[in-house]
C-alpha cells in the first residue's frame, strides 16, 4: 500500500481538506457559470419568443386594419345609420299627440250616429273631446263603453250641458 | 524564515479567491440579468396584451362590416329618408298635399317657420333641426280623422304639437301644427382601434317600424337618384 510521502517542509505540505474545500469552490463556481448562461440563454430566447409573437399580432392587425380601411365607406354608412336611428328613436319617443289622437279617434270611430264629434283638441299634455248628443240614453250608454278601451287611462267629465235645440253637450278630458 | 500566522492565513486563502469572486460575480449577473429580462418579458407581455386586445377589437370591427356590408344600403336608405340631412320640409309639404288629395280634403293657412336656432342652442352635441308647420285642413270627419292618423307614418318623419278638430256648423276643419325634421350627417368616423357596435335589436326594432312609413312620390325607393345635370350648365349637352 503506498504511503503518503511529503518531501516539503511541514508548512508548505499539501493540506488534503484545504484542496477539497477548493475542487469544491471551483465547482460551485462552474455551476454558477452554467446557471448565469442558462438564465442569459433562456431570456433572450423568451424574449426574441414574445417579440416575434407581438410581432406577428402586429401583423395581423396591420393586415386587419388593411382590410377595414376597403371597408371605410360600409364604415360610415352604419355610422350615420346609428346616428339617424338614435336621433328618429328620440323624435318617436317624444311623440305625445298621436297617441292622445289614436285613443281619440279608437273612441270616435265607434261613437254610434245620434253622437256626433263637435270639438276634438290636442295640446301639449291635454287632451279634448266635445260631443253632441240627441238624446241622454245615447250619451249613457256611450259613455258607459268607455272603460272598454285599452288605450284610454283616465277619462274626467269636464262638463255636461244641455240645450233644446242642440240636445246634450258633454265635454271629456281624455288620457 | 518563520512565516506569520497572518501571512499564512492569507496564503491558504489566495486559491479560493478566482473561484469565490467568480460565484459572486456570476451570482450578480445573473440577478441582474433575471431582473431585466423579467422587467423586459413583463412589458413585452403587456405589449402583447393590448395587441391581442387590439387584434380582438379590430376582428370584431371586421365582422361588423362584412355582416352589415350589403343590409346596410337598405337601411341607410330608410333611415336616411325619415331623417334627412337637410332641410325636409319641401318633402313633408308634397306629402301633405298628396295625402291631402287621397283623402279628399283642402288644405288652408299654410305657414312655417325654423326652429332650428332654439334646438341647436340646447343641444349642442347632437342638434336636431326642425321646421314648424301650421295649417288648416277642411273636408268630412272620417277624412280628417284618417288624415291626421296617417300623419305619424309618413317619412320623412313629422311630430303633430296640437291638433284642433272643429265642427263649425257641418263644416269640419281642423287646425293642426306639426314639426319636421332634419340633421346634419356626423362628420367623423371613430378611431379604428375603437370598438365598434354593431345595430342593436331596438335600433333593428325601430329600422321595422319605419321601413313602412309612407313616402313622397318624390322619393321612391329602390328607384336611382335623378342625374345631377351639366357639368357646366353653359355648355349645350352635345351627347358627344
Amino acid at each position: 500500500m503506498p504511503s503518503n510521502i511529503n518531501l516539503l517542509p511541514k508548512d508548505l505540505g499539501s493540506n488534503k481538506k484545504q484542496s477539497k474545500s477548493l475542487a469544491l469552490a471551483k465547482k460551485i463556481s462552474y455551476g454558477s457559470i452554467a446557471i448565469f448562461v442558462c438564465v442569459f440563454a433562456i431570456g433572450i430566447g423568451l424574449n426574441i419568443f414574445i417579440f416575434q409573437n407581438v410581432s406577428g399580432i402586429e401583423k395581423e392587425q396591420d393586415e386587419l386594419k388593411q382590410s377595414i380601411t376597403s371597408l371605410e365607406e360600409t364604415e360610415y354608412k352604419l355610422i350615420l345609420t346609428k346616428d339617424r336611428i338614435a336621433k328618429i328613436q328620440q323624435i318617436l319617443a317624444a311623440r305625445t299627440a298621436e297617441e292622445y289622437y289614436a285613443s281619440q279617434k279608437e273612441l270616435t270611430d265607434t261613437l254610434p250616429e245620434t253622437i256626433t264629434v263637435e270639438l276634438l283638441k290636442i295640446d301639449g299634455q291635454k287632451s279634448l273631446l266635445q260631443l253632441n248628443a240627441v238624446s241622454s240614453r245615447d250619451l249613457v250608454a256611450f259613455v258607459e263603453t268607455i272603460s272598454s278601451f285599452e288605450n284610454i287611462h283616465v277619462v274626467v267629465m269636464d262638463e255636461l250641458k244641455f240645450n233644446p235645440g242642440k240636445g246634450y253637450t258633454i265635454v271629456l278630458e281624455i288620457t | 524564515m518563520e512565516i506569520g500566522f497572518e501571512q499564512k492565513q492569507i496564503k491558504n486563502l489566495q486559491p479560493y479567491i478566482v473561484p469565490i469572486g467568480t460565484i459572486i460575480g456570476m451570482v450578480l449577473l445573473t440577478l441582474i440579468m433575471a431582473n431585466h429580462f423579467f422587467g423586459k418579458v413583463t412589458d413585452l407581455m403587456a405589449d402583447r396584451a393590448d395587441a391581442v386586445d387590439q387584434r380582438e377589437i379590430l376582428s370584431d370591427r371586421l365582422d361588423i362590416l362584412r355582416t352589415n356590408q350589403v343590409e346596410l344600403e337598405e337601411t341607410q336608405d330608410i333611415v336616411r329618408t325619415a331623417l334627412p340631412s337637410t332641410n325636409s320640409s319641401v318633402l313633408v309639404l308634397q306629402h301633405l298635399f298628396e295625402m291631402a288629395n287621397t283623402y279628399q280634403i283642402v288644405i288652408e293657412d299654410l305657414s312655417l317657420y325654423n326652429e332650428s336656432a332654439a334646438v341647436v342652442a340646447q343641444q349642442q352635441e347632437s342638434p336636431i333641426h326642425n321646421v314648424v308647420i301650421n295649417f288648416t285642413i277642411i273636408g268630412e270627419y272620417e277624412g280628417i280623422s284618417n288624415y291626421i292618423a296617417k300623419l305619424k307614418e309618413i317619412s320623412p318623419i313629422v311630430s303633430l304639437t296640437t291638433i284642433g278638430v272643429e265642427n263649425r256648423l257641418g263644416i269640419k276643419e281642423a287646425k293642426l301644427t306639426l314639426r319636421t325634421f332634419f340633421s346634419e350627417a356626423p362628420e367623423t368616423i371613430p378611431a379604428i382601434t375603437s370598438k365598434l357596435e354593431d345595430l342593436e335589436d331596438t335600433e333593428k326594432q325601430t329600422v321595422n317600424v319605419i321601413k313602412d312609413y309612407e313616402l313622397p312620390t318624390l322619393i321612391q325607393r329602390g328607384v336611382p337618384a335623378p342625374s345631377e345635370g351639366k357639368d357646366n350648365p353653359f355648355l349645350l349637352q352635345t351627347g358627344i
